[in-house]
């Protein structure tokens, strides 16, 4: 997923004017192409064909592994009505409801004051960017051994007399999806602390000494100069997360919970996981997949739209 | 002077929010590093002490019984493979979309960009249905093809951009002297284009060796399985051995943390490439 960010922040208008070449038109055209067509070739077989079988396969009905050719909507209509579709929508929804928010104005802070250099600011802009090149399957790995049962966090508060703050986080279907969040908003803070550090490195210091010549102290700073300069970068960085939590957390998943206790920490990605090679159900598999693409389709087509407007 | 006072309350908040932040980050590197280099019976007693000796044949069992050692290797040739494959295909396409002027150009770069936003997710189901017919699943150059695919977009986005700032005169005066376009990509774009091909590398080797998703699925025997596939999956003897799994995710950062400490500079350069212009 880090990749993904990476460039996200770069995406300009792409219609920069470059092509100075005089000459053949239809020769140029060609060569164009033969530039092209390596990748064109990859990226055809891996995606386009890919999202045109999905969109097919989830319309027609199958048999076990064979496709029979018969159209109907019953796919769509059997995910839509599978008992514990809302409860995964639901799941969905609380991480992206906690962990952007959180993430956020946590990373406003701490990009605030890296950037007005507070004591030992070097080691922290060092430190707090280490979990995001951590492998996430390793962090997902290292964080349910934390918050096991019999864990460092329950351990900690069993020896400090606080027993009634431990919590099985991984059995219980109330916590374990906690356990995941706290997981990816860990992971994910440190990028977005860079990605508001490099936009602030733009904005006029100028700024910054006027608030402090009218007394405001530095909370409020954030608050009346930080926000409003760099709101573009906030902006994008809160559709690439949505995008991200969407699509990018099988890893979490699949190595902290499995989904489980129950349905109680899949999300829609992993859904479609579990109905393809767990459950077996193809055509459901393939809805959910059609349901998935759609929905990032609409997001990414916004951050294009946003990314155009506003020079980042 | 109220001000003052008032600041300097928030640069203690600060420094007590920093310090517990970067705790948890300390933490979790030294319980994964302890941790790997205890016996089973030693985690049992304690979690958080430091191993009493480092045992060489326990490290050795987990890299050739535990599958480690093999895991290792498959994603070292799956990560290779796949940057030399990604790096000339991105930058005859970075070519193409930087320096070609036509009308689709902006729709047909932004379609190719907008496929790294999407989960591997909705590719696996028709693309495993197709390597099952023609005896893909399982093989090196099936999961190869895949990963190239899913990181051709960032590979073309990244170059394109890097091209787009190369001075059109430099570009001018080798068309003047009789230079082809493949001679100028080969002789000057690519040259200058250096560090944002490093860069491109380090990346796509990242991605792959962090892969599970595809690995989990296209590489279902266990001599195939890419290493993160095989630390999340331990079998047999090692399936409920906790140290056995935080020793191979120790093994499996180590590569990681090697490319950070080394190439520090290109993996920031990189994220902030776009903002500092």
């Amino acid at each position: 997923m880090l990749h993904i960010k990476m460039c996200s922040i770069i995406i300009k208008n792409s219609n920069k004017k470059i092509g100075k070449f005089m000459g053949n038109r239809t020769k140029e055209y060609r060569q164009y192409f033969l530039f092209l067509s390596p990748a064109m070739i990859i990226l055809l077989f891996i995606y386009a064909n890919s999202i045109v079988r999905i969109v097919w396969y989830s319309v027609i009905k199958w048999k076990s592994f064979t496709p029979l050719q018969e159209v109907s909507y019953e796919n769509f209509y059997k995910v839509f009505t599978y008992p514990h579709f809302l409860e995964i929508l639901k799941n969905n929804f609380i991480i992206i409801i906690v962990t952007i928010p959180v993430v956020v104005i946590f990373a406003l802070f701490c990009a605030q004051f890296l950037y007005f250099r507070v004591f030992g600011y070097r080691i922290y802009r060092y430190l707090f960017f280490l979990p995001v090149i951590l492998p996430n399957v390793v962090a997902a790995i290292i964080w349910s051994f934390i918050l096991h049962e019999f864990g460092v966090v329950n351990t900690i508060f069993q020896k400090i007399g606080l027993e009634v703050l431990t919590v099985n986080w991984f059995g219980n279907p109330k916590w374990a999806i906690y356990g995941l969040i706290l997981t990816i908003i860990w992971k994910d803070v440190g990028f977005a602390i860079i990605l508001f550090l490099a936009k602030l490195s733009m904005v006029d210091p100028q700024l910054y000494d006027a608030a402090k010549v009218d007394g405001a102290n530095e909370i409020q700073t954030i608050k009346f100069i930080t926000i409003p300069q760099i709101l573009s970068v906030i902006v994008l960085y809160i559709i690439l997360e949505l995008i991200g939590l969407l699509n990018f957390i099988f890893g979490y998943v699949f190595v902290m919970t499995r989904g489980g206790p129950g349905y109680s920490t899949t999300p829609l990605e992993f859904l479609t996981y579990l109905f393809a090679f767990r459950l077996h159900k193809f055509g459901m598999a393939n809805a959910s997949a059609v349901i998935l693409f759609v929905i990032t389709l609409i997001l990414v087509l916004i951050y294009f739209n946003s990314s155009r407007k506003k020079e980042v | 002077m109220k001000a003052k006072i008032i600041n300097f309350l928030i640069r203690l908040m600060v420094q007590a929010i920093f310090i517990i932040f970067s705790i948890t980050i300390l933490f979790a590197l030294y319980y994964l590093i302890i941790n790997a280099l205890k016996s089973e019976p030693e985690f049992y007693q304690s979690q958080f002490a430091l191993p009493s000796k480092i045992d060489i044949n326990r490290i050795k069992d987990v890299w050739v019984d535990g599958n480690i050692g093999r895991a290792f290797k498959n994603s070292l040739i799956m990560g290779s493979s796949t940057v030399l494959i990604v790096i000339p295909i991105g930058a005859l396409a970075g070519y193409a979309f930087s320096n070609f002027k036509f009308k689709h150009n902006t729709l047909l770069y932004m379609s190719v960009i907008s496929t790294m936003y999407f989960s591997p997710m909705i590719l696996i189901i028709p693309i495993f249905l197709i390597y099952s017919k023609i005896m893909l699943v399982n093989t090196y150059i099936g999961t190869i093809i895949i990963y190239s695919g899913i990181n051709l977009a960032f590979g073309i986005f990244l170059l394109t951009t890097f091209f787009r700032g190369i001075p059109d005169e430099i570009i001018e005066a080798a068309t003047i002297d009789g230079a082809s376009r493949f001679q100028i990509l080969k002789s000057i774009i690519i040259p200058l284009s250096t560090p944002a091909i490093f860069t491109l590398g380090l990346m796509v080797f990242y991605n792959v060796w962090n892969d599970l998703i595809i690995g989990v699925i296209f590489m279902q025997k266990p001599e195939y399985k890419p290493i993160m596939a095989a630390i999340s999956q331990f079998r047999g003897k090692w399936d409920s051995n906790n140290t056995a799994i935080f020793l191979g995710a120790l093994i499996a950062t180590i590569p990681i943390m090697l490319i950070y400490g080394f190439a520090q500079k290109y993996f920031i350069r990189g994220m902030t490439l776009g903002s500092i212009k």
